[in-house]
């Protein structure tokens, strides 16, 4: 009996379902409503054609928060990748310890975003936090910042809990795609006298393309995303210093300013697509799908 | 085959629909009997903010559970964290989840929650006799009284030790440059003037709210009234930019403290408490809450002054305070109405504000004794200026977090005084175009 005929023909029913009327509905309608005056005080609706997107792009208030959205975004996908990369090729050879240091690196993931804001908006504090104590302790003084109430350290701060966190979970990525590396590849190497560097670039790296691939296009949705950690650890301060473009539509929604609220959003999940559809076509492209 | 074909599709069918199903709306009723008057073992759903409730006691949770006793009716507390209670709320009403009863602030601030669909008129009621003439105020929307307020209104102002002030041979500052005086002093002898929960945005919201009774006072007009309907605009005062740039220059030369942009409320207590700072901008029964976590300190006798920037000498109560609202089209009004007769019981109340230490300085019914606070009663003291309301609770749309944050990257340096000021009044703007008729 063939039963992935049975399957193909009606089992996506509930997942369409689902999808459509807890995700595609409520898009489609936010796209709606961002052509509205929809906000807390008005009974009824006002259609203002593309009021509201013409003043997200004619306020000077807007730029900062889309920077740094895309600061953010950019920074933790090359850093979260490069760091996890590093992480998995250590740990993909014989080393004492390896699955515990697999699972060490991996654990910070499973926390909460907001354990994670709360606790790191502790030990950045610059005379209580630990980093600053630790710089102080080893006579580092002069290295010690207010790490999240400078305007020039606090994105990057924010960045760096980002990374902290998300590594491992890169690395998880990269150790299943290092799986598929034949190893008869880096003994014919070996033979033909390559050193490390190029065995990672001629051997390793075209084998784990995919899972680059994979890397970038989920760092860079969630960098895109990103909003608990930096409300928790900075809320957007100081000032709006590390205003992201979810913070600010969380603070238009608590003024009941719904449909610029909405227009925002809008403006966010018109991007998400265009770097999602953009990625996998690149997936596509270098034979990803196959794998 | 094609009775497995046929079963499967009838599996898939079913599951979405138990799915979907699961996501329609409920009634949010949780009743063991429905319709009439005078329900037995009916369950109000009662929506607050976290820290609105049970403050340092669980009296609330106390009046439910009696409340319980007496008429077999429940009470189901649906709390949210302070920063999302708005949020929340306002998602309720706008799918058709309204809560029983909720709590809003009153005055202007309730405005964003449409009274005229949602609140109770509770005018009628025995209880609103016995209201404090304040409470009455500003428990009425269009003549109505729609909330029934537990609450105590006071002011902001800077709380100090007087023995500390004393030992330097300072008194009481009453503009900008007799304050510089004050804190060049105390940090000449090692101590930081103003203890500056900055990380808080509502907090820095708080400390400009304070120039607003200057404000009006100098305006020829209704200030707040104009405002309110967009005839002038912050930008347009002056003293509010000359409150914002003496808060930057105190800011810069280190009276609010050297690290203020990180230090939290929940902090405060500690701080004050160690004899490292001299003072800190609080609300009048702040102190009762200090000297009930260290009893060392001698909270209790310190005094506060009006913030004397720009020349301010006010005193500035808030125009707003906690209410308990009642949904106008719940099935369960006449409940709701009955709990509220149960909370304005004399005993009830007073159980009540013996367990809120903070909240008796002015409390909302008029026979309940005042215990004012010695912060409080120097406050008025010295603010030889007369009295008037804060900005805060006065403005439509007026939003704290907006505020806080402008003021922010004013002390940063990445936004001047009027800048602020013109940003907050491009925020107001946007709410005033979106319910443009």
């Amino acid at each position: 009996m063939n039963y992935n005929k049975i399957y193909s023909k009606w089992f996506w029913v509930p997942a369409f379902a689902i999808f459509f009327i807890l995700f595609l509905l409520p898009s489609i309608l936010g796209v709606f409503f961002s052509f509205t005056n929809w906000n807390s005080m008005s009974e009824s609706l006002k259609w203002v054609g593309l009021e509201n997107y013409k003043k997200i792009f004619e306020s000077g208030s807007s730029i900062r928060p889309f920077a740094n959205t895309i600061f953010f975004a950019v920074m933790t996908s090359v850093l979260k990748g490069g760091f996890g990369l590093l992480l998995a090729l250590a740990l993909n050879r014989r080393v004492y310890g390896r699955n515990a240091l697999r699972t060490l690196f991996f654990l910070p993931m499973v926390l909460s975003n907001v354990i994670v804001g709360l606790v790191f908006q502790q030990i950045y504090h610059p005379t209580t936090g630990v980093l600053n104590q630790f710089l102080n302790l080893l006579g580092m003084g002069s290295l010690a910042h207010g790490w999240i109430i400078e305007p020039g350290l606090v994105m990057w701060s924010c960045v760096a809990v980002e990374v902290w966190k998300a590594s491992g979970f890169n690395m998880v990525i990269f150790l299943a795609g290092l799986q598929s590396v034949p190893t008869d590849l880096y003994e014919a190497c070996d033979m033909d006298g390559g050193s490390a560097w190029q065995k990672f670039i001629k051997v390793t790296l075209p084998f784990i393309m995919p899972s680059v691939v994979i890397n970038m296009l989920l760092n860079v949705i969630s960098g895109l995303k990103v909003f608990d950690v930096i409300y928790t650890l900075t809320n957007g301060g100081p000032g709006k210093m590390s205003e992201v473009v979810e913070i600010v539509i969380l603070n238009e929604f608590a003024i009941g300013n719904y449909g610029y609220g909405t227009a925002y959003s809008t403006l966010m999940f018109v991007v998400l697509i265009i770097i999602s559809v953009s990625v996998i076509k690149r997936y596509a492209a270098i034979g990803g799908d196959s794998v | 085959m094609k009775a497995n074909k046929a079963f499967c599709a009838v599996l898939s069918i079913l599951t979405a629909a138990g799915i979907l199903s699961s996501c329609g709306t409920s009634n949010g009723d949780g009743d063991t009997s429905q319709g009439g008057n005078n329900k037995k073992g009916v369950t109000l759903s009662y929506a607050a903010s976290r820290t609105w409730v049970n403050r340092n006691s669980t009296v609330d949770d106390e009046l439910n559970q009696k409340f319980t006793d007496e008429t077999g009716n429940q009470i189901d507390f649906q709390i949210s964290p302070d920063d999302q209670y708005a949020n929340v709320l306002q998602t309720k009403l706008s799918t058709g989840e309204v809560p029983d009863i909720f709590m809003t602030g009153s005055g202007v601030g309730a405005q964003i929650y449409k009274p005229d669909k949602y609140f109770a008129d509770l005018s009628d009621q025995e209880w609103v006799n016995r209201y404090a003439d304040y409470a009455k105020k500003i428990t009425q929307i269009d003549g109505k009284t729609v909330g029934f307020m537990t609450w105590c209104v006071d002011g902001y102002a800077i709380l100090y030790n007087p023995e500390t002030y004393a030992k330097y041979n300072l008194s009481v500052p009453t503009n900008y440059a007799e304050f510089e005086q004050v804190c060049k002093t105390l940090m000449d002898n090692g101590i930081t003037p103003v203890y500056e929960t900055g990380k808080e945005l509502w907090h820095w919201a708080a400390f400009f709210g304070q120039v607003g009774p200057l404000a009006c006072k100098n305006y020829d007009g209704d200030l707040y009234a104009d405002l309110n309907s967009n005839k002038v605009k912050f930008a347009d005062i002056p003293e509010l930019e000359e409150y914002l740039a003496d808060m930057k220059k105190a800011y810069d030369a280190g009276y609010l403290g050297e690290n203020s942009l990180s230090n939290t409320w929940d902090s405060a207590y500690e701080a004050m408490a160690s004899g490292k700072y001299a003072g800190i901008l609080v609300y009048e029964s702040w102190q009762t809450e200090l000297a009930e976590k260290y009893p060392d300190c001698g909270a209790e006798n310190w005094e506060m002054y009006p913030v004397p920037f720009a020349g301010n000498n006010m005193y500035s109560p808030s125009a707003s305070a906690i209410m308990r609202v009642a949904y106008k089209d719940s099935e369960r009004l006449d409940v709701v109405k009955e709990f509220f007769d149960f909370l304005a019981e004399p005993e009830n109340l007073q159980l009540y504000y013996d367990n809120n230490p903070a909240l008796q300085p002015n409390p909302s019914f008029s026979d309940i004794a005042a215990r004012p606070t010695k912060g409080g009663e120097t406050f008025v003291a010295n603010a030889a200026g007369g009295a008037g309301e804060d900005i805060n609770s006065s403005i439509l749309y007026w939003n704290d977090q907006l505020a806080g944050s402008g003021i922010q990257e004013m002390l940063m340096g990445t936004k001047t005084p009027i800048e602020v000021l013109q940003a907050l009044d491009a925020d107001r703007q946007k709410m005033f175009d979106a319910t443009e008729e």
